[in-house]
C-alpha cells in the first residue's frame, strides 16, 4: 500500500479486511483438502465432518460483508481503496463457492462409501484426486496473488486454469473408456463428473481471484479478455 | 488510542488550577473596580461642571422688568397726527420713560439723584416702549402702562447677587436707589419674567440687552459652510484613497499626513486663514465665509479618518460580489460601498462638526472676535459665532454676564448634545447588519 | 491497451507535469502555460487546462494549492488583490481575456462567479438579482428587469420559496438560500461560465444537495467550474476533475477514471486520504 491513511483506524479497517480474506482463503483451501482426504480413505464421518464444517466458511462470508458494509458507508473509499474493498467483497464470495465446490467432492465420498462404490472405483478418482492437487495449488497462488497484490502469480492463475480445462476434457474422455469398459460403473461416473466439474470449477474461482488482484493492482477489469490480453495489461505502465 | 501522553501530564491538574483561581479572581475584581471609579470619577467631574454651569447660568433666563405708567405724549412722539412711522421711530423714549421715572418718584429733584433713579431701568427701556408704539399707534395720547427691562444692577439685586449688608461704596447699586427698589417691590412694579430678550438680541453693552441670537445665526452660516466644504471634499477625499489609489509610498505619505494634520493646534489653522484667505485672495474679515473656510480645514483631517474607517469596515465580499456581477469599479464604490459606509461616515461628520462649533480660537485669529450686534443675514455679514460670543461675555466685568455666559454655555452645549444625539440616531437607522 | 504500450516508460509517479488530458474537445477557455505569483509566492505554476463548452469541471486539492487562484483568473477577480500577478494565456472562444483591450467588465458579465461564503448585497432579493441586468441594460422596462428576475430565481430554484418575499432583503434568508440568490444573481446576466468558489462550504448537507442538483440543471446552459474540498462533491457533480497540489495542476481526466483509478500518487494519496 501507498502509505498510511491519515485517520488511523481507517488503515486498520482495511487490514482487517484483508486479514479476514486471507482467513476464509485459507478456510476454504482447508476444506478443500479434508474433502479430497476423507475420498482418498474413503471415510464419510471425515466428509461430514467437512459438510458440516462449511457452515464456518459462509459465516466469515456473512461477516466479510458487514464489515464492508461498514466501511463503505462510514468512509466513503476512493480509488485504490474502493477497488480494493470491492475486490475483497468479490474474492470473498469466490472463495465461498469454493467452499461449496469442494463440499461436492465430499458428497462424492459419501457415494462411494455408501456401498453403491464398484471396485474400480479407485481408478475412476484418480485424475479426480491429482487435479484437485493442482487446483489447490492454484488456489493458494491466487490467496498469495492477493496477500501480495502480486500480478505474475495473478496471471499464472489465470494460465493455469487454461491447462486445467484441457485436464478436464482428458479426464472426461478417461471417464467414457470406463464406462465403454464396464456399462457397470455408469453410476459411479456420473457421480464422479459432478466431482471433476467441482474442481474445475474451484480452478475457474481461483482464476477469477487472479483476475480481481489484476483490477485491484490496475484499475482494468480482465475478467473477460483473454490471457493475452490480460498480460499485456499487467506489463503495460498505468 | 494510546496513553502516552497521561504520563508526563500533572498528577492532578484541578488542584493546581484551583490554587491559581482565588488569585486570577482577585486581579479580575481588581481591575473591574479600577474601571468602575475611573467611570464614576468622569460622571463626577461633568456632573460638578454641568452643576456649576447650570446652577450659575439657570438665573439668565429670567430678568427683572419694571411695571411703568408712560403717558404718550402725541406733541412728542407724532406732532403732525400723520402716524408716519419715521417720525414716530425718531421720538425721544428715553425722556418718555424718564418722566415717568420721575412721576414714579416725585421727591427726588436733585440733578444727581435724578441720574441714579434713571439708572433703575435699562438705558434700553425706550427701545421697548418705542415697540409698544409703533404697534399700537392707537395708544398715543393716552397713558399707558408698560414692563420695561431694569437695568442689571437691579436685576442682579433682584436676583440677590448683591449683598445688602455691605457698605454702600461696595457695591454697584446705592442705598437710596435699593430703598427705590424697595417701594417698588411694595407697588409690585417690579417682577422677574421670562427673558426674552436673550434668544432674540445681538450683543450689548449692556447685559440685560444683551442676547445669543447673532452669534447663534453667526454659527449656523460658519456651519453651513464647514458642512458643505468638509463633508463633501473629506468623502470624496476618503473614497479615493481608499477605494481608487495604489497602496503605494506617497498613499503612505498622504495617509501619515492626514493623521497629522488632525492633531495639529486649531490655532494654527486660524493663521492659516488669516494669512490665505483674508490677506491672499483679500476675503473681507469677520464672516461666515472664512470662518466657515478655516473650520472646514480644521474637521476635513477629522472627517477624512472617519470615513476611511467607515469604508474599510465594509466587508470585502461585497466588492467581490459586486464585481462579480461586472459591475465598474465605480459603480461597486456608488452603489454598494459608500451606501454601507455612509452611516459611519454621517457620524464621522456630525462629530467634526461639533468640533467645529465649540472651536473659538482660529475664529479669533480671523476677526470673528468682532462686537456684533447685529444678527448677519448672510455668509458675508460680519458676524461672531457662540463659542467666542461666550468667551467675549466672559471678558465683560458686570456681574450680569456672567450669568449670561453660562447661560450661553449651557445653549452651545445643547446644540453639541443634540448633535451628537443626532449622529447616534442616524447610525441607529441607517445602520445594517449582514 | 496494446502491446506496443508496454515498452513505454512507466509514468512517474511523483513527477509534478499534469498526467491525463488536459484538453477538451469543444472548449470554451482555453489556458495555457498559467502561472500566479501573489508577490514573490508563486500560487500557481505553468497550468494548461481547458474548460468545455457545458461541462461541469471540479477542481480539487489541499489548501493552498492554488485552485481558488487558478479560479480567480478566468475572470480576472485576481486584478483586485494588491500585488498578484498573472501570466500566460486564457482564450475564451479564441480572445485573449487578459488583452489590454479586454475589457474586465465584460468578461466579468460572460463569466459569472459564486462564492464560497453566501454574500448577499444588503438590498432587497429583487433587487439582488435585478442589479446585473440593470448595470448591464439587460431589461429597458421595469417588466423586463421582472422577467429576469423571475426567470433567474426559478432556474436557481428559489422562486417558489421568495416569491412572496421579493422586497425582503437578501439577507434576512437562510445560509443556502442565500447561496441560491447568489447564484441567481450570478445567471442573471445570462453568463457562459459560472465559477463557483466551494459554494457549499457554508452550508448544511440539504442545501449542499440543492446547489449540487442546480449545478446538474445549469450545467445545460453554462460551463461550470467548480472548486471544492469535498471530494464526494466533485465525483457527484462534474464530469472532469482537475487536481491541483502546491500550485501545479497534477492530473487531470474524466472525473469516474480520477476518482477510482487515479494515475498520479499525489491524486491517489489525495482522494484516498493518506495526505500528509
Amino acid at each position: 500500500m501507498s502509505g498510511d491513511h491519515t485517520v488511523k483506524s481507517y488503515d486498520q479497517e482495511l487490514q482487517h479486511l484483508n486479514d479476514l480474506v486471507l482467513r476464509i482463503g485459507n478456510l476454504a483451501r482447508d476444506q478443500l483438502q479434508r474433502a479430497v482426504d476423507a475420498l482418498k480413505a474413503r471415510d464419510p464421518d471425515a466428509a461430514r465432518d467437512m459438510i458440516a464444517r462449511d457452515a464456518l466458511v459462509n459465516d466469515l462470508d456473512i461477516e466479510v460483508d458487514d464489515h464492508i458494509v461498514h466501511v463503505i458507508g462510514k468512509r466513503q473509499p476512493m480509488g485504490p481503496d474502493l477497488r480494493e474493498i470491492l475486490t475483497v467483497g468479490k474474492v470473498v464470495t469466490d472463495l465461498e463457492r469454493v467452499g461449496d465446490e469442494a463440499r461436492k467432492v465430499a458428497m462424492l465420498c459419501l457415494h462411494f462409501c455408501d456401498g453403491a462404490g464398484s471396485s474400480s472405483s479407485e481408478l475412476i478418482v484418480r485424475d479426480l484426486i491429482d487435479m484437485a492437487d493442482s487446483v489447490d495449488g492454484m488456489l493458494d497462488k491466487a490467496i498469495r496473488a492477493f496477500a501480495g497484490r502480486d500480478l505474475k502469480l495473478a496471471v499464472e492463475c489465470i494460465r493455469l486454469n487454461v491447462d486445467l480445462d484441457s485436464e478436464f476434457r482428458s479426464g472426461l474422455e478417461q471417464l467414457a473408456a470406463f464406462i465403454r469398459e464396464d456399462p457397470h460403473v455408469v453410476g459411479d461416473v456420473v457421480e464422479t463428473v459432478l466431482g471433476l466439474r467441482a474442481i474445475t470449477r474451484i480452478g475457474g474461482h481461483a482464476k477469477n481471484i487472479g483476475g480481481y488482484v489484476v483490477f485491484l493492482v490496475k484499475g482494468k477489469d480482465v475478467r473477460h479478455e483473454d490471457l493475452e490480453a490480460v498480460a499485456a495489461e499487467v506489463e503495460s505502465p498505468d | 488510542m494510546n496513553n502516552r501522553g497521561g504520563a508526563d501530564m500533572p498528577v492532578d491538574t484541578t488542584q493546581i488550577i484551583k490554587r491559581t483561581l482565588a488569585r486570577r479572581y482577585r486581579r479580575e475584581a481588581r481591575f473591574r473596580r479600577m474601571g468602575l471609579f475611573a467611570v464614576v470619577l468622569g460622571l463626577a467631574f461633568l456632573s460638578l461642571l454641568l452643576f456649576s454651569i447650570v446652577s450659575k447660568g439657570y438665573t439668565a433666563f429670567w430678568q427683572t422688568f419694571v411695571l411703568m405708567d408712560v403717558h404718550l405724549d402725541a406733541g412728542v412722539i407724532d406732532p403732525e397726527g400723520t402716524l408716519d412711522q419715521e417720525v414716530m421711530f425718531a421720538a425721544d423714549y428715553g425722556g418718555m420713560i424718564k418722566a415717568s421715572l420721575r412721576d414714579t418718584f416725585p421727591e427726588v429733584t436733585q440733578r444727581r439723584e435724578k441720574r441714579d433713579l434713571y439708572r433703575l431701568v435699562s438705558s434700553g427701556a425706550g427701545f421697548y416702549l418705542r415697540e409698544e408704539v409703533l404697534q399700537n399707534p392707537d395708544a398715543i395720547g393716552k397713558t399707558i402702562q408698560i414692563w420695561v427691562p431694569a437695568d442689571d444692577d437691579v436685576d442682579m439685586l433682584m436676583k440677590g447677587h448683591f449683598d445688602r449688608d455691605k457698605p454702600e461704596e461696595d457695591r454697584r447699586i446705592k442705598d437710596q436707589q435699593i430703598a427705590w427698589v424697595d417701594r417698588l417691590v411694595d407697588q409690585n412694579r417690579i417682577e422677574l419674567r421670562f427673558n426674552t430678550t436673550f434668544f432674540t438680541a445681538g450683543d450689548s453693552r449692556e447685559p440685560e440687552l444683551a442676547g445669543i441670537w447673532a452669534a447663534v445665526c453667526g454659527s449656523f452660516f460658519t456651519l453651513v459652510i464647514t458642512l458643505l466644504l468638509a463633508f463633501t471634499m473629506g468623502v470624496a477625499t476618503a473614497v479615493y484613497l481608499e477605494e481608487f489609489t495604489p497602496k503605494n509610498r506617497w498613499t503612505d505619505l498622504i495617509e501619515v499626513n492626514i493623521n497629522n494634520l488632525a492633531a495639529v493646534p486649531s490655532i494654527v489653522y486660524g493663521l492659516l486663514g488669516l494669512a490665505v484667505f483674508i490677506n491672499f485672495f483679500g476675503l473681507p474679515r469677520s464672516v461666515p465665509l472664512v470662518g466657515g473656510l478655516v473650520l472646514a480645514l480644521m474637521t476635513l483631517p477629522t472627517i477624512i479618518i472617519a470615513s476611511r474607517a467607515a469604508l474599510k469596515s465594509v466587508p470585502p465580499s461585497i466588492r467581490d460580489a459586486a464585481l462579480g456581477v461586472g459591475a465598474s469599479k465605480t459603480e461597486m464604490v456608488f452603489h454598494h460601498v459608500l451606501p454601507q459606509a455612509m452611516p459611519g461616515m454621517l457620524t464621522g461628520t456630525i462629530i467634526g462638526m461639533a468640533q467645529a462649533l465649540g472651536e473659538s480660537a482660529p475664529l479669533l485669529m480671523i476677526g470673528m472676535v468682532a462686537f456684533i450686534a447685529d444678527a448677519p443675514g448672510g455668509f458675508t455679514d460680519p458676524s461672531t459665532v457662540l463659542p467666542v460670543q461666550i468667551y467675549l461675555w466672559a471678558d465683560s466685568p458686570e456681574r450680569a454676564f456672567v450669568e449670561r455666559t453660562s447661560a450661553a454655555i449651557m445653549i452651545l452645549l445643547a446644540f453639541l448634545f443634540s448633535m451628537n444625539g443626532l449622529a447616534v440616531l442616524l447610525r441607529k437607522r441607517f445602520e445594517r447588519r449582514w | 491497451m496494446n502491446q506496443g504500450s508496454a515498452d513505454k516508460t512507466r509514468v512517474d509517479r511523483t513527477a509534478r507535469k499534469t498526467v491525463g488530458d488536459f484538453t477538451h474537445p469543444d472548449p470554451r477557455i482555453t489556458c495555457r502555460n498559467v502561472s500566479v505569483h501573489y508577490g514573490d509566492k508563486c500560487a500557481v505554476r505553468n497550468v494548461d487546462l481547458d474548460i468545455g463548452r457545458n461541462e461541469v469541471i471540479a477542481l480539487i486539492g489541499p489548501s493552498g494549492c492554488g485552485k481558488s487562484s487558478f479560479l480567480r483568473c478566468l475572470n480576472r477577480m485576481n486584478d483586485t488583490i494588491e500585488g498578484c500577478r498573472v501570466s500566460g494565456e486564457f482564450r475564451m472562444d479564441g480572445n485573449d481575456l487578459y488583452d489590454p483591450d479586454m475589457d474586465v467588465v465584460l468578461l466579468r458579465a460572460q463569466v459569472g462567479i459564486v462564492f464560497q461564503k453566501p454574500n448577499p448585497f444588503p438590498k432587497s432579493i429583487f433587487d439582488n438579482v435585478a442589479y446585473g441586468p440593470r448595470i448591464h441594460g439587460l431589461a429597458q422596462t421595469r417588466a423586463g428587469v421582472e422577467e429576469i428576475v423571475e426567470t433567474s430565481l426559478k432556474r436557481a430554484g428559489l422562486w417558489e420559496e421568495v416569491k412572496d418575499y421579493l422586497n425582503d432583503p437578501g439577507t434576512s434568508l437562510s445560509g443556502g438560500q442565500q447561496q441560491r440568490l447568489c447564484v441567481a444573481r450570478a445567471i442573471a446576466v445570462n453568463p457562459e461560465v459560472v465559477l463557483m468558489d466551494e459554494p457549499c462550504s457554508a452550508l448544511d448537507p440539504i442545501a449542499t444537495a440543492r446547489i449540487e442538483e442546480l449545478i446538474d440543471e445549469l450545467s445545460e446552459l453554462y460551463s461550470i467550474v467548480i472548486v471544492t474540498h469535498s471530494m464526494q462533491q466533485a465525483a457527484r457533480v462534474s464530469e472532469r476533475t482537475a487536481y491541483f497540489h502546491l500550485g501545479d495542476l497534477i492530473e487531470v481526466g474524466a472525473t469516474d477514471e480520477v476518482f477510482t483509478k487515479p494515475q498520479h500518487k499525489l491524486t491517489e494519496d489525495y482522494i484516498t486520504g493518506r495526505f500528509g
